[in-house]
């Protein structure tokens, strides 16, 4: 070994034991770090840049250079993206190049009915007109940062013209840089609040917005290509404030009882349709924690309700605007600050843009756009699609220098195409199961299920008793018997919502809102009895069969897959409730055991109560604590049985903490209430 | 006294528990989470055991982790970070092990942080059965150390002599391997199989890589390795010294890339040789225990027991850094008892979860596919097999308790008949869909072993190869060389495989089966009864053995399901590390 190695190792050594020894701050570190770096600077080429040329999207080069084919080592990728086998480089035709997120795909009518094919049947219907060849590359889930390199490798395919259909998914980008970078300055506890991460994140959604838009112009607006810009707009009338995004703020003691009250409080003057009782609940809530979006949706229900329509659209934009600060995984929406960014920088950046948002609004029921245009938060039904489009087509035709388009003409151009009675049944079917996935209520479901089954009374009939049977067994529900026979019945087109078999591993959901839903369509339409749903369930999960099951799974202890965005393996609870549901037959007393712990807050306890009746109250300590107890056989009932534990809490043991990145924060704005390591019901 | 032994974070993570010093229960996290090699730390693994063993996580009375994260960060900043940023500093933290056993496994207690190689030396050892042995420990890189030599007497190791990073005949072996084109971690199984088709023409390139020290010493000739800034393994020199450029992943094998390997093969067995040897001489014991990575070279194995001094090698069937969670555990037992953990030699690599007819059962309520049941009459079903086999069908074979270590030894195995000379390029073509160049190892009943293999001892592990000397054309399971790597099995530590050895025996003649493990490319061994019908649905096996139930491919159709799951099935894996982006 020469001597500079010897050395070196030495130091190493030496700048560990100072790491460990946790004496030296951040900057200290990195400055005695600096000698470590090594000097091979030059980082080898990754193989996957050199071939970037090569591919655009799932599409590959073939070896002529002549057209880019889908690539069958990409076919788990297919799914989200258009179904064109090949695409060829060029073409005697105008080409548009259609790209963004699942809102440009037309999401649960599969590749039969989407935005490329109405602006494509649009355009080639106008008289006098040569026509154009719409190239649609819009992916489920494209990043910005996906997009600009699709673009970047798409500019081969010489488009004469560009149309953006995203702004819903930005804020997932911030899942990767934004929330491990660092405060300004490191605050304490005290100092931080869910206003104050939003601001941050409307900062850095606005910086992305600003170099995407830069990035369009670079690559298309100087080369004389025009750029479009549809920005999405929200489902405000239909898609509710999920429970995961209303969980309870980082409040204690007495304010956390009083949120409590008023929240209980609202909800009642909600259902009793009292505004003025629901506004000054919502009011005293805000004021309690002014980023909670529940407290925005009350008062925009509390504004419906009197009519106050401007009023209601500003609260409803607002609740949308505060779901996503990190509380719950959420479902891609636009939020103020995405679409104000696009409207602020593409004048600049000369990009014309279509505002979605006004055009709904235009065309809605007292302005607030709902199921009308919607098939779930933000992906449109047929009438949203083709209202857009032909926005879009009027722009793409303004480009081209026809300026007068009769209006009419157009919308019947839209109307020519529809998909048929069985797609449409099937893609409200899927609506509804995509709601009750992600958290909305019984209202939304049976919405979609009932438009499902007035497409289709036949088909909604087979396909709802297959999915009943399909996910009420434990088993994956792709390899059920039901769900072959929802595969070999090509009507039901499983492939363009394959989420509604494939659920994450180990995280099947028995889906109750959604499958009492189904259930109730179904016996309403004569096909099951009634108890025929409960008494699967009962048949499958009973605790008698299983011996002893397992509380914690997702099926027991989950509604939806709408959850905190950092998981545990262990169940947490941020809520100061939480809720379990087991079967039984009833005939015998059962087993249950749990551990454990609150290491967060100080002097709590729990409150278990099975099926609304208390069984036991018991202190709660810091470290894992196991607690067994009995259910007595009066306490339970045949079939489904609850379990609902409030987490008594006193003070939260955080108010010392400092945070030095936004992780950190998050962390802090979400407390844990209580963390169970496990918790079984057995005979 | 219960104790979890830990191995993570850098692959392969394991859980073990040690109820009163017995060894209950071990598993990998891979198989598990079904993430090939996950290094995270392995909760589902930890869950297993706890529930294996009768415990929760409020019963531990300590978890020992398998190395000392405070000194692999001395040689982590020595290696020469790639990049110095706060994130990277809060992961190098060795405070990131500890906060990483408090969040990911919820465990709060005391932790003791045993050093690897101490870990890996302890999982041979202690569980040898020997009540003294010399101990050798061969890795790619552990705190420091990279090869250590040592004594185990009753309760105590002393591990006397250390060969430190960045000289490492395991990363000696792992350049060779990214050198010929197969993956770091994964690929040195390859490069030894590819061997025997070689001749050894390079030796003088690895005198010129690795030179022999004093003792127990040698270095690597730095200036042709790369790894030390983690990018690729080796320096252009390297390339210069072979006259060849690296091989691109998948392209065509030629017979330089086979000399390359031969001669990588038989120079470690020389160096190794040449070591034990020493330590030998040092120690002058008749044991020898051996770990680590390069410990899992079984064509070494072979040749250190039967050309070395030492009487009997013993080596722990998870000799990589999986075992490590058994060493540290064993080293925080005696630590807390003073005593050493019960000294029967470990027996059954069967450590896992196991499953009873009514659990399968249970578990695939609703399953399209139709079996047959012998819950009522085992023998039929294990006569039914064997003529299946005997038939030339390949057959998944899921009994009992599952597998810990890298090798699939007839719990969560693919089962075939091995006088088949088409069998190997069936099964590459319906399974593996691999390189067809490597032969499959056999399994045969131990009563019966030296009638066909130039074996003297058991082979329970499959840890070492021998040649093969059977009055039967066994092409399937022999390379070309004449060897194969022999797994033996008795009554005692595999029951149900030994009874279709029998059975197939009594149809065939022949006692042995070919063996392979139980998954799809790219994926770790199946685990549970669902994970097994899944691999069943993705290949073309004939037919599935689920404890007692029988499931043949002719019974079903399953090709439309399988064109599905190629489609859809691989989302649902996104989705365990991120729901973010399911349908955006
Ligand atoms: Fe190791």
């Amino acid at each position: 070994m020469s001597v500079s190695e010897a050395t070196r190792k030495t130091a190493a050594d030496q700048l560990a034991e100072f790491i460990a020894s946790g004496e030296g701050n951040v900057t200290d570190v990195l400055e005695k770090m600096k000698a470590f770096k090594t000097d091979n600077g030059n980082i080898p080429q990754q193989l996957r840049n050199d071939n970037a040329g090569k591919y655009i999207g799932i599409w590959k080069e073939d070896e002529q250079g002549t057209s880019y084919i889908r690539d069958r080592q990409l076919m788990p990728e297919w799914v989200k993206w258009a179904g064109l086998n090949k695409i060829p480089v060029s073409t005697n035709k105008e080409r548009l190049l259609l790209t963004g997120e699942s809102v440009g795909r037309g999401s649960f009518y599969g590749n039969e009915y989407s935005p490329a094919i109405i602006l494509q049947h649009i355009l080639n219907s106008v008289a006098g007109h040569q026509g154009s060849e719409i190239t649609d590359l819009a992916k489920s889930g494209m990043t910005p940062g996906e997009m600009l390199s699709l673009l970047e490798n798409a500019q081969a395919l010489k488009p004469s013209q560009v149309v953006i259909m995203a702004g819903n998914n930005f804020f997932y980008g911030l899942y990767d840089d934004f929330i491990h970078g660092s405060l300004p300055e490191p605050l304490a506890a005290g100092e931080l609040s869910g206003r104050r991460l939003k601001a941050w994140i409307d900062e850095a959604l606005d910086h992305q917005v600003h170099v995407l838009l830069q990035e369009l112009h670079r690559m298309f607006v100087t080369a004389g290509i025009p750029v479009t810009f549809v920005i999405p707009a929200f489902n405000l009338a239909g898609w509710k404030v999920t429970q995961q995004e209303s969980c309870t703020p980082a409040l204690s003691g007495e304010d956390l009882l009083r949120w409590e009250q008023l929240l209980e409080t609202a909800r009642d003057a909600q259902a009793q349709g009292d505004h003025e009782s629901l506004k000054k609940a919502a009011e005293a809530l805000l004021a309690l924690d002014a980023s909670h979006p529940a407290s925005y949706e009350c008062l925009g229900e509390a504004a419906l309700l009197q009519h106050q329509w401007t009023a209601a659209r500003q609260y409803l934009e607002t609740a949308r605007d505060h779901t996503l600060l990190f509380r719950s995984v959420g479902k891609p929406r636009i939020l103020s600050s995405v679409r104000n960014a696009i409207l602020k920088y593409a004048p600049q950046y000369h990009i014309d843009t279509i505002d979605l948002n006004t055009l709904l609004a235009a065309n809605a029921k007292n302005g607030i756009p709902g199921h009308d245009f919607f098939m779930d938060y933000c992906h449109m039904n047929m009438k949203g699609i083709r209202l857009c489009m032909v926005a879009v087509a009027v722009t793409i035709l303004h480009q081209r220098g026809l300026q007068h388009i009769s209006l009419d003409m157009l919308h019947s151009y839209a109307a020519e195409i529809a998909p048929p009675r069985d797609v449409n049944c099937m893609a409200h079917i899927y609506a509804a199961i995509h709601h009750a996935h992600n958290g909305q209520g019984n209202d939304n479901i049976m919405f979609h299920l009932k438009q499902a089954f007035s497409f289709s009374r036949e088909l909604a009939t087979v396909f709802c008793k297959s999915y009943i049977t399909m996910v009420t067994y434990r088993l994956s529900s792709p390899l059920t018997r039901e769900f072959m026979k929802i595969l070999e019945n090509t009507a039901t087109c499983i492939e363009y919502y394959p989420e509604a078999a494939f659920h994450p591993r180990s995280g099947k959901l028995l889906d109750l809102a959604l499958t009492d839903a189904m259930s109730n369509m179904l016996v309403e339409a004569g096909a099951i009895e009634p108890a025929a749903t409960a008494a699967l369930r009962l048949s499958e999960h009973a605790v008698e069969l299983h011996r002893v099951v397992d509380l914690l799974e997702p099926a027991y202890s989950r509604s939806s897959y709408d959850n905190y965005p950092f998981p545990s393996n262990y169940y947490t609870a941020r809520d100061i409730r939480s809720s379990f549901i087991f079967f039984t037959d009833a005939r015998q007393s059962l087993h249950g055991e749990m551990i454990c712990r609150c290491k967060h807050a100080n002097n709590g306890a729990l409150q278990l109560s099975v099926n609304g009746r208390s069984l036991l109250t018991q202190p709660l300590s810091k470290r894992w604590i196991p607690l067994s107890f009995t259910i007595d056989q009066s306490l339970l009932t045949t079939g489904m049985n609850r379990i609902d534990i409030i987490w008594e809490q006193q003070s939260i043991d955080s108010t010392d903490q400092i945070a030095e990145n936004i992780s950190d924060v998050i962390t802090l704005l979400n407390p844990i209430r209580a963390e169970i390591h496990r918790f079984t019901i057995s005979i | 006294m219960n104790i979890l032994g830990i191995a993570a974070l850098y692959h392969d993570a394991a859980c073990c528990i040690l109820k009163d010093g017995h060894l209950v229960a071990a598993a990998q996290e891979e198989r598990f989470t079904r993430i090939k090699h996950d290094p995270d730390m392995p909760y589902h693994a930890m869950q297993y055991c706890l529930r294996e063993a009768g415990l929760t996580i409020a019963d531990i009375d300590m978890l020992a982790y398998y190395e000392i994260p405070r000194l692999k960060l001395s040689r982590q900043l020595y290696s020469g970070l790639p990049e110095v940023s706060n994130e990277i500093l809060r992961h190098l933290s060795p405070d990131a092990v500890e906060r990483q056993i408090a969040e990911k496994l919820g465990y709060d207690g005391p932790v003791q942080f045993v050093p690897h190689h101490l870990s890996h030396a302890a999982s041979s050892f202690f569980y040898s059965g020997f009540k003294e042995s010399a101990i050798f420990t061969v890795d790619g890189v552990g705190e420091w150390a990279t090869t250590t030599y040592g004594t185990g007497i009753g309760k105590d190791i002393d591990l006397f002599e250390e060969v430190h990073y960045p000289h490492s005949i395991g990363l000696l072996y792992s350049t060779i391997t990214s050198y010929l084109g197969f993956s770091v971690n994964d690929g040195e199984y390859k490069v030894m199989g590819l061997a025997p088709y070689g001749n050894p023409r390079y030796m003088d390139c690895f005198r010129e890589l690795l030179m022999p020290g004093d003792g127990g010493q040698y270095q690597l000739n730095l200036p042709y390795f790369d790894f030390m800034n983690s990018r690729k393994m080796y320096a252009p020199g390297l390339c210069d010294l072979f006259q060849h450029a690296a091989r691109l992943p998948e392209s065509a094998l030629e017979q330089f890339h086979k000399d390359v390997a031969k001669s990588l093969q038989v120079f470690l067995e020389e160096v190794l040789l040449e070591k034990v040897k020493y330590l030998h001489r040092k120690t002058g014991m008749e044991n020898l225990c051996m770990a680590g990575g390069v410990a899992l070279n079984c064509v070494a194995n072979g040749r250190i027991q039967r050309e070395g001094p030492f009487r009997e090698l013993f080596v722990q069937p998870a000799a990589n850094d999986a075992g490590c969670a058994l060493g540290a555990a064993a080293v925080a037992y005696v630590t807390a008892t003073g005593r050493r953990p019960p000294e029967q030699r470990l027996a059954n690599a069967c450590l896992g979860p196991a499953f009873s007819d009514e659990e399968i059962r249970n578990s695939l309520r609703g399953l399209f596919m139709k079996a047959r049941n012998f819950s009522n009459n085992p023998q039929q079903l294990t006569e039914k097999v064997a003529t299946l086999l005997a038939s030339g069908k390949v057959v998944g074979w899921f009994q009992g308790r599952m597998e810990f270590g890298p090798r699939a030894l007839g719990a969560r195995s693919i089962l075939a008949d091995p006088r088949d000379p088409d069998m190997r390029n069936r099964i590459n073509a319906m399974v593996k869909k691999r390189e067809g160049f490597r032969p499959f190892a056999p399994v045969v009943l131990e009563e019966k072993m030296q009638a066909h293999f130039d074996l003297n001892l058991p082979s329970p592990f499959m840890l070492q190869t021998c040649q093969v000397r059977s009055a039967i054309d066994l092409p399937a399971i022999t390379h070309v060389d004449g060897s194969a790597r022999v797994q033996t099995v008795n009554e005692q530590t595999n029951p149900a495989l030994t009874s279709l050895l029998k059975a197939f025996d009594r149809i065939t003649g022949c006692p042995i089966l070919l063996n392979t493990s139980f998954n799809v490319r790219g994926e770790p061994i199946v685990c549970t009864p669902v994970d097994a019908i899944l691999c069943f649905i993705q290949t073309d096996i004939d037919c599935l053995v689920l404890g007692n139930y029988l499931f043949l491919r002719e019974d079903n159709n399953l090709d439309a399901v399988a064109h599905i799951y190629g489609m859809y099935g691989h989302q649902h894996k996104e989705a365990i590390s991120s729901q973010l982006y399911t349908f955006i």
